[in-house]
């Protein structure tokens, strides 16, 4: 059975287990973690930009942007980099 | 069409008959490689630039007023959210598998899979109206203060979305119940299965923005 065929994306199923496990990540630096008095901002943004990774994965392999045309590559893409860049700056500033 | 008890939950029917090849290498779309429609991704990008507005608006008034925001953040939730990031991310998991499987024609093992799907759709909105039902029974209401009020409407408004998610989905499942060629539901199941995920991506930078970044 070729991986056309298979019942399981395997590319997928990595893809979810990464994002499982970012969103941990994400929740530890969010919450408590070792440096929470000195760089709670730092690991805020940290958390920002690794929460617009979980975005991109969503969409680049679940909604299969991936392989899609690229106008809708570039529109996700334009989308991502306004709103993170625009949070992110927001942010710092 | 009654709606029968869904036996193929626990049965031991399996999809032998349904072996049709990869749906995928024939003809998707008008345009290739693109899943649904056109129409359907202007859809998901405006609702998307939408939420994007009002993401940029929460972090703006959040610089007005970051001790309000701050002590605010600490009569949330978190566990509850972090377990529904969990959940809508399985949901979306099991889209994935079930669109796949749609497409290898397994109609019996895409329909398990919306099943599971959906019920990740309903824990999500059970767990939202424990959470809602604690922070009103904590005193707190969106006429609070501003961190309140973007806190139930970002959420109230997502909310909507998972109950439309889920509802796609049960479309989506009675057209794989009916057994047709795919190509005459393959619109509508790529639809549901992006708008699914595209719930999950929000939750994800709601999550993020209003439970944990507003704390700093």
């Amino acid at each position: 059975m070729s991986t056309n065929t298979s019942s399981f994306p395997r590319r997928a199923t990595v893809v979810w287990s990464i994002l499982v496990a970012v969103t941990f990540a994400t929740f530890w630096l969010g919450t408590n973690h070792p440096f929470s008095n000195v760089s709670l901002r730092l690991a805020s943004a940290l958390a920002l930009v690794l929460a617009f990774v979980k975005v991109w994965l969503i969409g680049m392999d679940f909604m299969e942007i991936r392989e899609a045309p690229r106008a809708l590559k570039v529109a996700f893409g334009v989308w991502i980099t306004a709103i993170g860049g625009g949070l992110l700056l927001l942010y710092a500033i | 069409m009654s709606i029968t008890v869904p036996e193929f939950l626990w049965t031991d029917e399996e999809d032998l008959q349904h072996d049709r090849p990869a749906a995928r290498t024939e003809p998707r779309s008008a345009i290739p490689g693109l899943p649904a429609e056109p129409g359907l991704w202007v859809f998901v990008l405006g609702d998307m630039t939408i939420f994007g507005w009002f993401f940029l608006v929460f972090m703006w008034e959040r610089r007005q007023d970051r001790a309000v925001f701050a002590d605010s953040v600490n009569e949330l939730y978190q566990p509850i959210g972090v377990v529904n990031t969990l959940v809508l991310l399985l949901g979306s998991y099991l889209v994935v598998l079930a669109l796949q499987a749609n497409r290898l024609g397994r109609l019996v093992r895409c329909k398990r899979l919306l099943v599971g799907a959906a019920a990740c759709g309903a824990a999500f909105a059970g767990l939202k109206a424990v959470e809602y039902s604690l922070e009103i029974s904590d005193g707190h209401t969106p006429g609070e203060n501003a961190f309140f009020l973007f806190y139930f409407t970002l959420t109230g408004i997502h909310l909507v979305h998972v109950l439309i998610g889920t509802a796609l989905l049960f479309g989506w499942f009675r057209g794989a119940r009916r057994g047709r060629e795919w190509k005459r539901d393959r619109v509508f199941a790529e639809s549901a299965a992006v708008y699914w995920h595209m719930v999950d991506l929000l939750w994800i930078l709601i999550f993020t923005l209003i439970y944990l970044v507003s704390q700093s």
